[in-house]
This record gives C-alpha cells, sequence and structure tokens, in this order.
C-alpha cells in the first residue's frame, strides 16, 4: 500500500488534466528546463513537496499528514499585433503606425496568460466536486489553496516566460504498511485445449 | 585628417555592412518602411544579424544556447534613429543562406542598454511577433 500523497498527488494531476480540456498540459513532476516553444498554452506542473505528522497523544493507528503539493505553472509568449497591416504593400504608413500602435508587447501577452492559467486551475481545484479528487471522503480533508505567488519575467530567446506557483495543501490519514515485501512473479494458468478444429475437445470415455 | 572616432564609424562600412551584411527591414512608429541605406541608397540596408546568443539559466545556473537574435546597425545608414519608448518592427532572414525568407520581429530601443551612440552603432534585441488571435464569437 502505497502512501496517501502520492495518492493525492496522482488524483491531483488527474483532476487537472481531466478538466483543463486540452487548454494546458500538466505533468506530474518538476522537469528541469523546458523549451519556451512548448510550454505556449501553459504548463502545470504537480509534485509533492512537504509534509508534516503533527505529534498526537495517540501513536497506534492511522497518522495524520499535512502535505503540500506544489504546482508550478509557466506560459510563454510573443508579441502581437496587426501583421496583416505591418506586411502589406497597399497600406499606408499611417495604417502602419496605427498597427505599431496597437501591438501588445510580449510582457503583457504573458501576463495576460498566466493570469488565466491562475484562474483556471484555481477554479479547478476549488470546485465543490473536486473537494475529494475523486477519492472517498475519508481519505482527504480540509483542501486548500494557501498561496499563489507570480513571479518575474524571464526572456528566454525571442520569446518571453512568465511563471507561478500555487501551494494546495490538505489532510491525509497514512497507515504504516509494514514489511516492504517482495512481488511475486505473475503466475499463469494455462487453459489451451489442445484438440484439432474437427476433433472437438470434451473428456473421451473408455468402456471397459 | 579625421580622428579616430570618425574613422571608426567609417569602418562600420565594413566591419558590420561588408561581405556579412544581412539585409533587414525597418518600420518606423510613424509607419515608414526604409529598406535602403541611408548612405547608398542603392544598397540595401543591412548589418550584422547574430542569431544564437548564449544565456545562463537562472534556475539552474547552466549556460544555454538560446534563439535570439541580437543585430548590429550603423546609426548613419537610418533614416530614423530608434528612440526609448518606441515600438519598431524589423524583418531579417530567418537564416544566414541567401534568399532566405525573412521573419518578423518586433523590438523597442528601452532595451538597447548600450545603444552604441558614441561609435555610431545601435544593437537590436527583437521579440518574435505573431499575428492576434481570430476573435471568438
Amino acid at each position: 500500500m502505497t502512501m496517501m500523497f502520492r495518492t493525492v498527488k496522482t488524483a491531483l494531476v488527474t483532476t487537472l488534466d481531466g478538466e483543463s480540456e486540452s487548454r494546458f498540459t500538466v505533468l506530474g513532476r518538476q522537469v528541469q528546463s523546458k523549451s519556451p516553444d512548448e510550454i505556449i498554452g501553459g504548463l502545470v506542473q504537480v509534485y509533492f513537496a512537504d509534509g508534516a505528522f503533527p505529534k498526537s497523544g495517540r501513536m497506534r493507528g492511522t497518522k495524520s499528514q499535512e502535505i503540500t503539493i506544489e504546482i508550478d505553472m509557466q506560459v510563454s509568449a510573443t508579441a502581437k499585433g496587426d501583421i496583416s497591416v505591418l506586411d502589406s504593400a497597399t497600406s499606408t504608413p499611417a495604417e502602419k503606425a496605427a498597427a505599431l500602435l496597437a501591438v501588445r508587447e510580449a510582457s503583457e501577452v504573458a501576463d495576460g496568460l498566466i493570469d488565466a492559467l491562475i484562474d483556471n486551475v484555481w477554479n479547478i481545484l476549488m470546485d465543490k466536486r473536486n473537494e475529494t479528487l475523486g477519492l472517498d471522503k475519508p481519505d482527504i480533508a480540509s483542501r486548500w489553496i494557501d498561496r499563489i505567488q507570480k513571479d518575474t519575467l524571464l526572456e528566454r530567446g525571442d520569446l518571453v516566460v512568465k511563471t507561478a506557483n500555487m501551494k494546495y495543501t490538505c489532510r491525509v490519514q497514512e497507515s504504516v504498511s509494514g514489511d516492504l515485501g517482495n512481488t511475486p512473479e505473475t503466475s499463469t494458468i494455462d487453459t489451451i485445449v489442445t484438440a484439432g478444429d474437427t476433433e472437438g475437445a470434451g473428456v473421451e470415455v473408455e468402456n471397459y | 585628417m579625421i580622428n579616430l572616432r570618425e574613422q571608426i564609424e567609417l569602418d562600420l562600412a565594413e566591419s558590420i555592412e561588408g561581405e556579412w551584411k544581412m539585409p533587414v527591414e525597418l518600420t518606423s512608429p510613424d509607419g515608414v518602411q526604409q529598406i535602403l541605406n541611408k548612405n547608398d541608397p542603392t544598397e540595401l540596408l543591412g548589418g550584422q544579424v547574430l542569431y544564437f546568443t548564449s544565456r545562463e539559466n537562472p534556475v539552474t545556473g547552466e549556460t544555454m544556447i538560446v534563439n535570439n537574435p541580437v543585430i548590429t546597425l550603423r546609426i548613419s545608414s537610418l533614416d530614423r534613429v530608434p528612440q526609448p519608448g518606441e515600438k519598431w518592427y524589423i524583418k531579417i532572414p530567418i537564416s544566414p543562406v541567401s534568399g532566405a525568407p525573412k521573419v518578423r520581429f518586433l523590438f523597442s530601443a528601452d532595451r538597447t542598454t548600450e545603444s552604441g551612440t558614441d561609435i555610431g552603432f545601435i544593437r537590436i534585441y527583437p521579440q518574435k511577433i505573431e499575428a492576434e488571435d481570430e476573435p471568438t464569437s
């Protein structure tokens, strides 16, 4: 039996992935570095970060663990503008000037994208329907998003990357599984009857 | 006799607009496009384009090579010099191969910390630009 924090992390990834409806990508681990081209739609990394076992008078039975799961969010962006006017040979300078004035710089686009991603993730996790992340009620309790933090803008090549972090906390009951044991080999029961197509298969009865 | 500073400026015609020159197209904030060199209108405007630069990964500290073009232009070849706070549109070849298609970038002179006005060149750090997403109803 695995510890509950692992079950909760997997359930969190499954919930976010299912509810994202392909609007962003969810990974159940922390990756070292990622090309900005791959995180244009938004990348969410979920990983277990912290666990605390408050000591109580009861030392037997299940142990209550307060766990913290980090949710890292990343988006990358380019500047956005009316390319068709800027590239057109027939556009007047006034039209091009207006198009340039209306261009949204990459930093502004990235800030809007990370806000939308935070909005989506927070709403999925705090939705009453996802309170237990699909687990049984006693397995997980007191879930909460403790804080949201946006980080500085990073320039990665000709794209900009914006990151943010969310801390998901909840309480689970851990029970000691005992010996780690070993995994037995899978047993195979051979049920193939070696009989030809025309011979039939069954019990041969001989009269004596 | 010209002084050393003037000589350096004249040398830019060779060092950044010589045989390694890459053609660029500029559109200023007032919408005026420049494709010819102001010093020699029979020539295309161009300069040095470096496609990759090394950066330090702020998380791990490792050095990475990133696709981040840096463009160096001779100021005296420009009809108008980019100023901080302005948004400019620039097109450069996608690769150093002859006849390569051009890609679009946006730049602002804010990023040009070492504007190089004392020795006559400007360094540009462009940012990729894409079309606005189609509005969905």
